[in-house]
Formats: C-alpha cells, sequence, structure tokens
C-alpha cells in the first residue's frame, strides 16, 4: 500500500463510485475513508450551491446595473441621502449585500424624486398624510406614465408621484410583470417609501383591471381626528408606517367624510396580521384609556368592503398575496415560511415593513442575531419576477412563537 | 440574459476556443459577454467566498464586486492559456484575504464570523451546513485546501483543477489525498470518528 497506489484507487473510486475490485483490504479501508471525507464535502457543497443560487438573482441584478453605470460613465456614489432609513434591519435581512443591490437603485430613486419635488405641490391639505421616510400603502388609478414614474391619483390624495425601478416587484392576478407595462387607467396598489412630500419610491405594486383614465379630483382638506368620535367607522384607503414601528397612520374613508387617524402600533399589527387585504377593509375607530390623546385602536368590521378608489363593487380590486405560516429557515434575506399550502420562499428586501406585534421581539433582538425561525408571520407581497414560487414582501407581522 | 448553458451545477466546461473567444469579448468589456462570464461563473466565485467566510450575506457582497473588480480590470486580464474563472477565483481570493485583514483590524481575528447565523446548526437544510468541515479545512496547507475546494465544491475534475493551479495531475491526486486525510484527522481529534459524514 502505497501513497500513489491510494492516490490511483481514490482517484478510479471517485470516478465510478466504487473501490476498484483489486485493492487490497487495508487498501480497501484506506479509501473509504477518503470517500467518505469526499463524500461529506459534497453534500456540503450542495447546500452551498442552493444558497448560491438564491443569491443569483440579486448578484444578477446588481452586476447588470453595474455593467450599465459603467457604460454611463456613472460612479455610484458612497452615500445615498433618499435611502430608506432600514438600518437596523437591514444587517438581518441582506446586510451589506442588499444594501449594495439596492444602492443602483436608490440612485434611480435619488434621480426621479429629484424631478418630482422641483414640481409645484399641489395640495398643502393632504401633505401631513405622507411623511418622508415612512412606509405607505395606498390605493389609486393611474393617470400618466413617463419614464420610470407614473403618476397615480388617489381619490383622497390627488396625484402622487411614484418612481418604479428595476427592483419595484409589479404583478396582477396572472402573476408577475414588467413595470414597463403600466397605462393611464390601471387600478393600483403601491407600497414604498415615501421620499418627498408626494412621492413615493415603489417597492411593490399590484395591478387590476384598467378602469380608464381617471379624471381630475378636487383637493380636498383631510382633518386629523383628535378627538374620539363614538360609531365612527369606514374604510382604511391609505396605511403609512414610521421606520421605528411606533407611529401608525391610516386614512378612514366614511360615506360622507375622510379622516386620518394615528392608530396605535399595537392595534396596526393586529390589524394588518389578521386583515388579508387592508387597504379597502371596513373598521371601527376605538378608544382607549391607556393610549395618549389622539391615538386610537382599529377594530376589523366585518365584512371588508370594495375601497371606493377602484371602482365599482364588483371590480377586482388591486390586492398583494398574503402569505401565513411559519418561518422554518432564513438564508440571507430568504425566510423559508410554512403554510398549509406549502412552503413559500419569502423575499425580505430593505423596503419591506417589519412588525413586531405582540411576539415579545423588538428590532434590539434582531440585532443580537434572533432569526425568528420557529415564529409564526403574516406577510403580503407579491411574486417575485425572477421566481413565480417566490413572494417579494411588503410588509412582515412577527405574530409570536409556533407552539 | 441566457440561461448557463453548463448543466445544473453551473460549471464551465465549454469549449476551450469558445471560451477563448468569450474572453476575448470579455476583454472589450462587451456586456454581452460580461453577462454570459455571470452566468457561467457566478455559483462558483460564490462557493470560492461562501467556504471561507462564515457570513452568507458577506459571501454575496464579495463574489459580487469579483465580477465588478473583473470587468474594471478586464483590459488587463491576458485570456491566453488562462482560464476566465480562474482569474474570477484569484480576486476572489484577494478580495477575500482584504476582507479577512480588515476584520483583524477590527478585532476580529477569525474569518468566521461567530455572530452569524451558521454558527449554530439550522433546523433548515438549506442552511444546515457542515461548520465543522469548514473548520476542518482551515487547518490544510494552501495547496490542500485549494484541491479541496476545486475538485469537492467546484467539482472540477482532476485535470482542470492541475490547469487552473498550474501543477500536474499526479500532483493533485496527492494533495487530494493528503488533504482529506488531513480532515479527517482533524474531525476524529475532534470527536467525529472515522466516518467523515456525521449529520
Amino acid at each position: 500500500m502505497t501513497p500513489d497506489r491510494i492516490d490511483d484507487l481514490l482517484e478510479r473510486a471517485l470516478e465510478r463510485g466504487v473501490i476498484p475490485t483489486e485493492a487490497t483490504p487495508d487498501e480497501r479501508a484506506a479509501v473509504q475513508q477518503l470517500l467518505n471525507q469526499a463524500a461529506a464535502l459534497k453534500r456540503n457543497a450542495s447546500l452551498i450551491e442552493q444558497e448560491a443560487s438564491a443569491a443569483m438573482p440579486t448578484a444578477r441584478a446588481r452586476f447588470q446595473r453595474h455593467l450599465a453605470d459603467q457604460r454611463a460613465g456613472l460612479q455610484a456614489p458612497v452615500a445615498l441621502p433618499a435611502k430608506p432609513k432600514r438600518g437596523a434591519l437591514s444587517r438581518w435581512f441582506g446586510g451589506g449585500a442588499m444594501a449594495l443591490a439596492s444602492s443602483a437603485a436608490a440612485i434611480a430613486i435619488v434621480a426621479v424624486v429629484a424631478l418630482v419635488v422641483i414640481q409645484p405641490f399641489e395640495g398643502v391639505e393632504s401633505a401631513s398624510a405622507l411623511t418622508v421616510d415612512d412606509y405607505v400603502q395606498v390605493e389609486g388609478v393611474v393617470s400618466a406614465t413617463n419614464d420610470g414614474v407614473v403618476t397615480v391619483q388617489s381619490a383622497e390624495l390627488g396625484n402622487l408621484e411614484i418612481a418604479l425601478t428595476d427592483l419595484t416587484a409589479v404583478s396582477d392576478a396572472n402573476g408577475a410583470r414588467q413595470a414597463s407595462t403600466l397605462r393611464p387607467g390601471d387600478s393600483v396598489l403601491v407600497s414604498g417609501v415615501v421620499t418627498a412630500k408626494r412621492a413615493i419610491a415603489a417597492s411593490n405594486v399590484a395591478v387590476a383591471d384598467n378602469t380608464g383614465v381617471p379624471t381630475a379630483i378636487a383637493e380636498r382638506k383631510i382633518p386629523l381626528l383628535q378627538k374620539f368620535r363614538p360609531n365612527l367607522q369606514g374604510s382604511v384607503s391609505l396605511i403609512t408606517l414610521s421606520p421605528d414601528g411606533k407611529r401608525a397612520r391610516v386614512l378612514l374613508k366614511t360615506a360622507t367624510e375622510s379622516f386620518l387617524v394615528d392608530i396605535d402600533a399595537r392595534s396596526m399589527d393586529q390589524f394588518l396580521a389578521g386583515t388579508p387585504r387592508p387597504l379597502g377593509a371596513l373598521v371601527r375607530i376605538v378608544e382607549a384609556p391607556d393610549l395618549p390623546g389622539g391615538v386610537f385602536r382599529l377594530q376589523p368590521v366585518e365584512p371588508p368592503v370594495i375601497s371606493p378608489t377602484t371602482g365599482a363593487a364588483g371590480d377586482a380590486p388591486p390586492e398583494f398575496q398574503g402569505v401565513r405560516g411559519i418561518v422554518v429557515s432564513r438564508n440571507a434575506n430568504i425566510l423559508m415560511v410554512k403554510t398549509d399550502r406549502g412552503t413559500v420562499p419569502v423575499i425580505v428586501r430593505l423596503t419591506t415593513s417589519i412588525r413586531f406585534g405582540d411576539s415579545g421581539l423588538s428590532v434590539d433582538d434582531i440585532r443580537n442575531g434572533e432569526r425568528v425561525i420557529g415564529y409564526e408571520v403574516a406577510i403580503t407581497g407579491n411574486t417575485d419576477p425572477e421566481s413565480p414560487r417566490r413572494v417579494i414582501a411588503t410588509i412582515i407581522v412577527v405574530i409570536g412563537k409556533a407552539p | 440574459m441566457r440561461e448557463n448553458e453548463d448543466g445544473p451545477n453551473g460549471s464551465a466546461n465549454h469549449d476551450p476556443s469558445d471560451a477563448e473567444a468569450l474572453a476575448r469579448r470579455a476583454v472589450q468589456r462587451d456586456a454581452g459577454a460580461w453577462e454570459q462570464v455571470f452566468e457561467l461563473h457566478y455559483r462558483h466565485v460564490f462557493a470560492f467566498v461562501r467556504y471561507r467566510l462564515r457570513s452568507g450575506e458577506e459571501a454575496e457582497d464579495i463574489a459580487s464586486q469579483v465580477f465588478e473588480v473583473a470587468y474594471s480590470r478586464a483590459d488587463r486580464f491576458d485570456y491566453r492559456g488562462v482560464p476566465i474563472e480562474g482569474w474570477l477565483i484569484g480576486i476572489a481570493r484577494n478580495l477575500v484575504r482584504d476582507h479577512i485583514k480588515k476584520l483583524g483590524r477590527r478585532g476580529i481575528d477569525d474569518e468566521f464570523d461567530d455572530s452569524l447565523e451558521l454558527s449554530e446548526p439550522d433546523q433548515s437544510d438549506a442552511v444546515g451546513l457542515r461548520r465543522d468541515l469548514l473548520d476542518a479545512m482551515r487547518g490544510l496547507t494552501g495547496d490542500q485546501r485549494q484541491v479541496i475546494e476545486l475538485r469537492f465544491l467546484l467539482d472540477k475534475s482532476v485535470l482542470e483543477t492541475a490547469d487552473l493551479m498550474n501543477r500536474s495531475e499526479d500532483a493533485v491526486k496527492n494533495l487530494q489525498r493528503r488533504a482529506l486525510a488531513a480532515m479527517q484527522r482533524a474531525l476524529v481529534s475532534d470527536g467525529y470518528p472515522g466516518s467523515g459524514g456525521a449529520e
């Protein structure tokens, strides 16, 4: 049994999957131990291969943007002033890779937002509805498109400029679609981050039937509800969430008037976790003695109603997918969520709003390495254009540790 | 973007003349060629980096940097007789080395960052890496480790490995045996008797 002999036997065994018959018992034992090591390494390699496959779409998009930037002679800036403030969780869900991956898209957002914010401010009354850096969900109808920016007319807020990038996930009832296919008249549900008073960098867009180009809507003053009014109920037509998760606000539309209503964060989390389609849901505003003045609770009222924004009852409104289940693993920024319909990969991005609800978790826990495996989550999002099985999350509510 | 045409593992065993033509276009910074280079080699570059870092997130970032750096240095790449993958792996090795040095300057003297998720076994197969194997690999010499990576992690043949390492096939087989034996000894001393396949 010489080293060269073992080298030869090992290589032939690796090629054929069996140790050559001419090997002596001692040689066979020696080669078998080496084969075991090789087999263990190959099992590990297959796991790395899965990680590589999961990472590839983001990496491909990043490299394509790099190529485009280089061709355009652009240099990526170090600091991005319009980057959403999601730092506390960015390391957990993607860290440097995702931050860098989204940087070029953020550049595009900065560029289009720069164009947007120099336009005249149309409605001072509704300005308080949107706060820069807040997460937002709003419905409306596309009234114009212009090279990566679409104008969406919200029945309550008027015209909003929605910046679309190649990271914006756009889908309709048939699955993912290109942002460039949006046309005036399309009913849309937009989520994203407010980048200026009337501008949103969209992370997710759901599209429904084309209802025709909307006519101009007169701007209206929307008061902020500061004192409780009994029996106040209506449909939710806007949701905003602050980056730190502590502030939440809805726009409540009743039969005759509309209000901005500040909502207790815990109540908002319960509402989001329990309501498949928050926008359009019928809710009641509830007072609670333990809440500060001007902050209320939401109480869903059955059955949910169709939002007036999207047209007559019976029209299919734009909507995101709902995924509810238990997180069974996390690989970089992809959660594997076990649901009644099977395991669904969910992509978490820097712009995803993560709510901790009654889970007992906090941002600090995440900073300290908590991975939410074993926690029940309620997720809304839409189809990943790279893979119809995957969902790109816009909101994740961590409900609690599964029993 | 075309799909990888070289099989499910993304191995880049394409015709040498095609590879040279692709490299020639890449040197000229042909965007289509670079998209093809990315599709052909990303998985292997990621795997190479991933085996050196505990953090999957950092591995993703560095694997992406490899292609960005390569593109920026395209005009310096001499494709005559040098596989483009070897060049990419060389860039990856340097970036990882720089990254580990930075960690060291920040007081982290171990390239496997224990604060990140792969420091513990996970419920999921997708992230259930055998960290003990990776630790055992760290005890190998540079050449032994490279042979292991090329042969078993990147699924290269002995001939390809010899080509990439500029060594003879016999030398590769010798390094392969020594490396596997060294890993087996390391695992036995850490309580993984014999099998090397403890799950």
